[in-house]
This record gives structure tokens, sequence and C-alpha cells, in this order.
């Protein structure tokens, strides 16, 4: 088992006041959009993602291993009446 | 001032093409800005070597140049997330005024050329890890309903709020209650902002009736603290502005006598030097959204300077778009006008609970109820 460092993009789109994203038991820190991760390999993390707005706003994430896309959030919305948005997509390293 | 002043000839030089095309909202169509701070497109902000985000745009008869950053910490694994956003902006006006707009607004140094500090936080409580055990069915359930909804589409989108919401919305309480404990949900939201500006202004003496001009040098600053509790529908504000602007002199045409007979020459403009106007606004706030329909954000304003006091109350029910209210009434009082005023407008942004704050570089202007704040 080895390790590799996942690197995460965050594009918020509308009026996105704050987002977090966490991998596993870890919260990544982000700076402007962008941060990193080490997870182990082979496995298979949990990406989870909470964001705050107004409704309608949405959050992209990629994230890499190299020049490799290994998770994709296309278009994470806060639904109606709301004012945050969360989620959850499992990935393999 | 000089720094300002070298703001406004980059862009009166490298943006020639923005000054006569019709102003976007934001940020597009400014390659000759962009080619100038950094590569990329202005459909997001430019990220220069530093990390630091860079954008331009124009809007309101003004050209801005926006380096910002922020920074996300915490998380679900913590239970807190802290969110900063910090910037810098610099904004020159297209075409030069003498006088200011609307000085009732917390915005009176809107025609001046000016350079904008802020820094904004938000704290949100109650972020958690979800469990997959309760999630996974539901999100196949969402995905079972969605292909049912759209046979033809082969790919089943990302399971999150969203997605449940439209999908099974029966089970979007307890779906949402995975990713947010309700029991600690909170958010705290603060900020401060320094702008200054330098603003050229040409008036008539009223004297010797000679043509003069004067350096004026605006400020504001301005401090809040809100609260959101619950997460709820509700935000309540507490706000400290202080604005310096100034105003030009009503114009006037002046022709002053030719002492050695001839022709009368006049001339026209300001008369008289710009008027300084001082205020230190105090207001607190609470706004609140009905269900989407209808949003309400009632302020109360003190004007330490001049001890007027003023309520603006504008109701939101007018949509602009699916999910944003941007428009509808707007009643206000103050104590230096004894009848009270009603109003339609519309809000350059929706209805929102963030003041204001966007992530992402992107310039964002709270809806204020200005127009009866004293």
């Amino acid at each position: 088992m080895s390790t590799v460092t996942v690197k995460f993009v965050v594009t918020p789109a509308g009026t996105v006041a704050s987002y977090w994203i966490s991998v596993g038991n870890q919260d990544v820190p982000l700076k402007n959009g962008q941060g990193s991760v080490n997870v182990s390999s082979p496995s298979q993390p949990l990406l989870v993602w909470h964001f705050e707005g107004n409704a309608g706003d949405s959050l992209a994430i990629t994230g890499t291993v190299g020049s490799k896309t290994v998770v994709q959030v296309k278009g994470s919305t806060i639904p109606p009446k709301q004012s945050s948005g969360a989620g959850s997509k499992r990935f393999q390293v | 001032m000089r720094p300002l002043i070298r703001v406004g000839l980059l862009l009166s030089v490298g943006l020639p093409a923005l000054c006569l095309g019709q102003a976007p909202a934001d940020s597009t169509g400014l390659t000759g800005v962009v080619n100038q701070v950094g590569a990329g497109t202005l459909s997001q902000p430019v990220s220069a070597d530093s990390g630091v985000q860079v954008s331009a745009g124009q809007g309101n008869g003004s050209a801005t140049i926006k380096m910002s950053e922020d920074f996300s910490s915490g998380g679900a694994n913590s239970g807190v997330g802290y969110f900063n956003i910090g910037s810098l902006t610099a904004s020159t006006p297209l075409s030069k005024s003498t006088s200011t707009t609307d000085l009732a607004t917390l915005d009176g140094l809107a025609n001046a050329t000016t350079l904008e500090l802020k820094y904004s936080g938000l704290r949100s409580s109650g972020l958690r890890i979800p469990n997959s055990a309760v999630t996974d069915p539901i999100c196949a359930h969402a995905a079972t309903a969605f292909s049912a909804a759209n046979p033809t589409v082969k790919e089943i989108p990302d399971c999150d709020e969203g997605f449940v919401d439209k999908y099974d919305p029966a089970e979007f309480s307890a779906y949402q209650s995975q990713f947010w404990d309700v029991q600690v949900r909170s958010r705290l939201i603060w900020g401060v902002s320094a702008k200054a500006g330098y603003q050229n202004m040409s008036y008539t003496d009223t004297t010797t009736l000679g043509a003069k001009t004067v350096n004026e040098t605006p400020l504001s600053g301005e401090a809040f603290l809100a609260y959101n509790p619950n997460a709820g529908h509700s935000l309540v504000t507490l706000d400290y502005t202080y604005q310096r602007a100034y105003t030009a002199a009503t114009s006037k045409t002046v022709c002053p006598p030719n002492t050695s007979g001839g022709n009368i020459t006049c001339g026209s403009g300001p008369f008289g030097a710009p008027k300084e106007t001082d205020e230190e606004l105090i207001s607190v706030e609470v706004r609140h959204a009905f269900r989407g329909l209808l949003g309400v954000a009632v302020t109360a304003t003190y004007d330490a300077q001049s001890h007027t006091k003023g309520i603006d109350l504008p109701l939101y029910f007018l949509k602009g778009s699916v999910a944003s209210l941007t428009g509808g009434l707007d009643i206000g009082w103050r104590s230096d006008n004894p009848h009270a005023t009603v109003g339609l407008f519309v809000a350059s942004t929706g209805f929102g609970l963030f003041h204001g704050m966007t992530a992402g570089g992107k310039s964002s202007t709270p809806p204020t109820g200005g127009a009866t704040s004293p």
C-alpha cells in the first residue's frame, strides 16, 4: 500500500459564500478553491462537501492524481428555499 | 493617492474599447486588462503566480481591478468550518464627473476613483460526515426516480441535497440531517472594509469668479457583525459605517462684468467650493426569507453626526430569476422628513443572507435600502 496526493479544485458559481470539503477523516484546507490531501492507495475514500449561499448556487469539484481525474462533481446545487448544500461521493485511488 | 492615479491611467490606456461598448454586468470582455495582469479568461478570476486571484471588470460607468484571496479551513470532521475572504479593489470612473452620486446611500463614493480593502469571515457550525448506510439507500431511491423521469439519460447526476430534494423529497430532511447537525447549527459572519477615493473637482470661486480646482479625498469605513441562528432564514446584522463625501455646489452661469467695456464672457459650472458631508451611521438590520416567496429586511439607522434616524423596509417579492428575489416595494421613514416614502425598487443582487460575501473573487454588492438611510 502506498500514499498518493489528490489535488482538488473547487469552483463556486453564483453567490456561494463559503465551502468546505473533506476526504475520509481529513478536512481539506483550501486556498482560492485549491488544496490537496494524501490518501492511501489503493482505497475508496469518501469525498464530502458542504457549501453555503443562496438557492440555485452551485459548486463543482475536481480531484486529480497527477494528470488523472479521480473524482468529479459537476454541479452540486443548493435546493430551492435553502441556504446550504451538501453531498458525498466515493472514489477510487 | 498616487497609486490611484496610476490605476486610472492603466485602465484608460489599456482598455480603450471598453469605454465605448455596452457595460457588462461583471467580468467579461476585458481581454486587455487580463493580458496585463496574467493569463486566463475572465469567466473566472485570474490566478496570478502569487496565488492571488485577480479579476477585472467594468460596470456602472467604472472600470475595476480586484485582487482577492479566500481561505477555507475546518470542515465536516471538525464540525466547524471557517471561510475568510480578503480583497483589494481599485476602481476608476470611465467618464469623470464633478459631483458625487446620491449621498443618502452608504456608497456615496461611487463616482470617485477609489481603492477599497475588504476582509470578511464566516464561521459555520454543525457540519458532519454522513453515514453512508443512511445516505446510500436514499441516493439509490432518488436515482431510480431520476431514471424513471429521464429514461433516455444514461448518466445519473451526483447525489447531493439538490438531487434528493428533486427526486426523493420525502427523504430530503433525513438526507440533509446526515450532513448538518441541526442542534448546533448556526452562522456568524463578520467583516471590515475601508475605502478611500481621489476626486478632482472644478468650481467657480464665489469671490474672484475665477476657475478653481480642488482635490478631495472621500473616505468610508465599515464594520459589521451578523448572526444567523440555526442557519435558518433570518439574519441579524449590527453595522457601523463612517463616510466622508463631497458634493459639487449648484451649477450656475456667471457673467462677470467686462471692465474694459468689451463683450461679456460667461462661464457655467459649480458655483462655490464642494461641500463636505460626514456621515457616521449605526444600524441594526433584521432580514428574513419567507419560503422563497417574500424577503423582508428592516433596517433602523442612526446618523451620529446629524442625529438623524431612519427606518427602511424593503419587501422583496419580484423574482429576477427562478431562485432569487430582486425587486419589490420599499417603505421608508427618516426623522428629518415628516412623510414616509414608498417606492418600487430593483436590487442589483437578489435577496440573500450572506451580507454580500461571495467566494471566488467575484464582486458582490449586498442589497441596501439606502433610499431612507439618514
